[in-house]
């Protein structure tokens, strides 16, 4: 295999695995509040966050920022509560305007730190950081591509051909995700 | 209620972290030359299991007998093979910086071989999700390739 191909896969499994739970489900959460008719939005949101941890994956291999594993670890979790909460908010539920796109953006740069621990590990010591960077990162969207088309396969599912209200989704998947966010912030409490 | 929960539980409780090591070879007039990276709490561990005392690799206390369990535990866990021949690796010592392990090893060879087989089982017995990457590189050629349990093992060839 070459290195290219062997970074894309490492990239697609650290996503696409049962470890990655943490960012599957800030993803869910992240989409229960969109009609799936406004899936466009949706992919907008979904945009952002990869943009978001993009920026800090990239840095924070390069050791330009560093952040304590253990209060990454906890802030992850924090991110989907947070997100929960907004869904279930007025504000948040009017995903015409920029604030969740904004929400997605901060969040993604607080994901990414989480990723680069595990890229700085790949790369460390070698010449081949920017050759690794642009095959795992690419890995890493692959595999949010595949998640984000699945879920949003079900939402549209769940709505048209059941005929239920995106709000019953929004309150099922922000429930869930909150429920679950806050035992993993209890689990990873760093203070 | 409990079958209900435990599910949940169990899904809150994993925590993402990863288990990971880098393995890099380069062909260099007459040797391979393998650095071998890793967690350090990870080794730790490991030695700590077949040898019965933690040896706190990389710290002031590290164990006396660290650097020997060390090689002992690299010789079994990483084979390689050069065009069929079974090669003999010496293990030059080790650094620990940041939490990682850098091991350094040596196999001298003849001649260039065209293929080279390696076996990393380093860290299988702990983790059931650990990956090893192997990188090899001789002349301008590099290819690489992940272990994992189950796919213990790989070959790789060079054409000339």
């Amino acid at each position: 295999m070459s290195p290219f191909s062997n970074y894309l896969q490492l990239g697609y499994e650290h996503i696409v695995s049962f470890a990655a739970m943490d960012h599957i489900l800030f993803l869910v959460v992240l989409m229960a509040v969109f009609q799936s008719r406004h899936w466009l939005r949706l992919i907008g949101a979904v945009t952002s966050f990869t943009l978001g941890h993009s920026i800090t994956l990239s840095l924070g291999a390069l050791e330009v920022i560093r952040v304590d594993a253990a209060l990454i670890e906890f802030l992850i979790p924090l991110t989907i509560l947070l997100t929960a909460l907004n869904n279930l908010s007025k504000k948040g539920q009017q995903t015409s305007g920029r604030r969740i796109y904004w929400i997605a953006g901060v969040f993604g740069l607080i994901h990414g730190l989480g990723f680069s621990n595990y890229y700085r590990m790949l790369v460390m010591g070698e010449e081949g950081y920017w050759r690794a960077l642009i095959p795992f990162n690419l890995g890493v969207e692959l595999g949010q591509l595949l998640v984000v088309s699945v879920v949003l396969l079900f939402m549209v599912i769940y709505e048209v051909a059941f005929n239920r209200k995106s709000r019953d989704w929004n309150i099922f998947f922000s429930g869930a995700g909150f429920g679950l966010s806050t035992v993993m912030c209890l689990e990873t409490w760093p203070f | 209620m409990k079958i209900f929960l435990y599910p949940l539980l169990f899904l809150a409780f994993i925590r993402h972290d990863f288990h990971v090591s880098i393995t890099e070879i380069h062909w260099n007039e007459g040797e391979l030359q393998v650095t071998v990276r890793s967690f350090t709490d990870d080794l730790d561990w490991a030695l700590e299991e077949q040898f019965g005392t933690n040896p706190r690799l990389g710290t002031e206390q590290e164990h006396p007998k660290a650097m020997l369990w060390m090689e002992r535990y690299l010789n079994q866990s990483l084979l390689l093979e050069g065009d069929g021949k079974v090669l003999k690796g010496e293990y030059l010592g080790m650094e620990s910086e940041y939490g990682i392990c850098f091991c350094f090893l040596r196999f001298s060879l003849e001649a260039k071989p065209s293929q080279l087989s390696v076996e990393n089982r380093l860290l299988f017995e702990l983790f059931d999700d650990q990956r090893n990457v192997i990188h090899y590189r001789i002349g301008l050629d590099e290819q690489a390739e992940t272990l994992h349990r189950g796919e213990e093992k790989t070959l790789f060839t060079t054409t000339k």
